[in-house]
């Protein structure tokens, strides 16, 4: 009970030529969009300041009501710490 | 109205000539309406310059290039939109039919999905060039002309222009919005000058094919209301559009050279349209002198709009402002 599969339709060499041609255009197309995408983000990531108040990507709003770290203990540094380390 | 609505979906199949004919880049740029992008283009890159120049604003040089090429892609993504859908009357009307729809080199659909997929990458790269407010300002901008317009105005009503005119009149502020991020006073100043220059200029080109859109039943003003109803309007707009485009140099975006260029420009614009208002353009049978005077209002038209918009760019962009005295 299952169709027959439908043949697409044979194309004459100038409608080939002619399809080459779009297809053509169409990578160059695509090719270019993505050039400018690539450009436009690295361009506008330069130019920002990567703060907390500007940015491209990195937009945190700035925090004013953030209170500076409290500095850490002392330790004595001659004793390696215990679960710490580069592994 | 309901014929016209029947006629737009018509086959385009019956449209096309006996011999197969396919589709070069050419085709698929004048789908695109190059002249009119390159207007739209340039008063958007006026918009963007202006804002520059009064702001102090500064914009990297290649995100506004992108910026403008976004601009130039939405118009033509809103011109291949208004040609998949007017395929129909284009084929009436002779001045249209050899488009690269009704002469059979694109067809419909291909000529929606490339309108809709340069929509989206328009308003994108301007999204990414530059900042939502432009984009959003763009993405309305194509959806105005390739739905409101098109879709909606140009079978339904003579005023079809005068309310779809805005989708041309966005360009300078969308430029204006790709530096500032916001549209203030001076932007939609630009604005209001395209915005009452459309109608005279549309209404001269209407003048002379009014035999083409009655054949195509779209509702031009000659169509409905006759040729000197629209000679009193076009005199009417005109009246409106010089004094207007002065208003620049009152809040400071214009300087002297804008100021009197605006001023000579804008006498000569009333002294042809009051040649057309005492000429019999577009009466029926067609008079050689009146089509002449129309035809002339025409191409002056597009030379006004030119010239207003590169004042202000050699003003803000070649540092050629100086601000009018006394004010």
């Amino acid at each position: 009970m299952s169709e027959a599969p439908q043949t697409p339709p044979r194309l004459d060499e100038d409608a080939r030529q002619a399809q080459k041609r779009r297809n053509w255009w169409l990578a160059l197309a695509l090719f270019a969009f993505v050039i400018l995408v690539g450009v436009t983000t690295v361009v506008r990531l330069a130019d920002s300041e990567l703060g907390p108040d500007g940015g491209f990507y990195w937009s945190n709003p700035p925090q004013s009501d953030s209170r500076p770290m409290p500095d850490l203990p002392e330790g004595d540094e001659s004793q390696p710490a215990e679960d710490g380390g580069d592994q | 109205m309901e014929h016209m609505k029947q006629m737009s979906h018509v086959d385009t199949a019956d449209m096309t000539q006996d011999a197969p004919r396919y589709a070069t880049a050419s085709d698929y740029v004048q789908l695109m309406k190059p002249r009119i992008m390159m207007l739209v283009v340039f008063t958007g890159l006026a918009g963007l310059v202006s804002a520059v120049g009064v702001t102090g604003v500064s914009v990297n040089p290649l995100m506004a290039a992108i910026a403008t090429l976004a601009i130039a892609l939405g118009s033509g993504a809103a011109g291949a939109i208004n040609m998949w859908y007017d395929a129909d009357i284009d084929a009436i009307m002779s001045r249209t039919s050899t488009r690269p729809i009704p002469s059979g080199a694109v067809p419909r659909d291909e000529a929606i999905a490339l309108g809709l997929v340069m929509s989206g990458v328009s308003v994108l790269l301007m999204w990414l060039a530059s900042n939502a407010v432009a984009a959003a300002l763009l993405a309305l901008s194509i959806a105005y002309y390739g739905w409101f317009y098109t879709m909606l105005l140009k079978r339904r009503t003579p005023q079809n222009i005068v309310i779809g005119g805005a989708a041309g009149a966005f360009p300078p502020v969308i430029g204006w919005a790709v530096v500032t991020g916001s549209a203030p006073l001076d932007a939609w100043l630009l604005f209001a000058i395209i915005f009452f220059w459309t109608p005279p200029h549309f209404w001269a080109l209407s003048l002379l094919a009014h035999g083409e859109y009655k054949k195509a039943n779209v509702p031009m003003l000659p169509v409905t209301h006759g040729a000197k109803v629209t000679r009193n309007q076009i005199m009417a707009y005109t009246l409106l559009l010089a004094p207007l485009a002065l208003a620049p140099v009152l809040t400071g975006l214009g300087g002297l050279v804008y100021g009197i260029s605006a001023a000579l420009l804008g006498v000569v614009f009333v002294k042809l349209a009051v040649d057309v208002w005492r000429s019999d353009a577009g009466a029926v049978p067609v008079q050689p002198e009146g089509a002449k005077e129309a035809k002339r209002l025409f191409a002056f038209s597009i030379l006004y709009l030119f010239l207003l918009f590169a004042a202000l760019i050699i003003e803000h962009g070649f540092g050629a402002y100086i601000s009018v005295p006394g004010l």
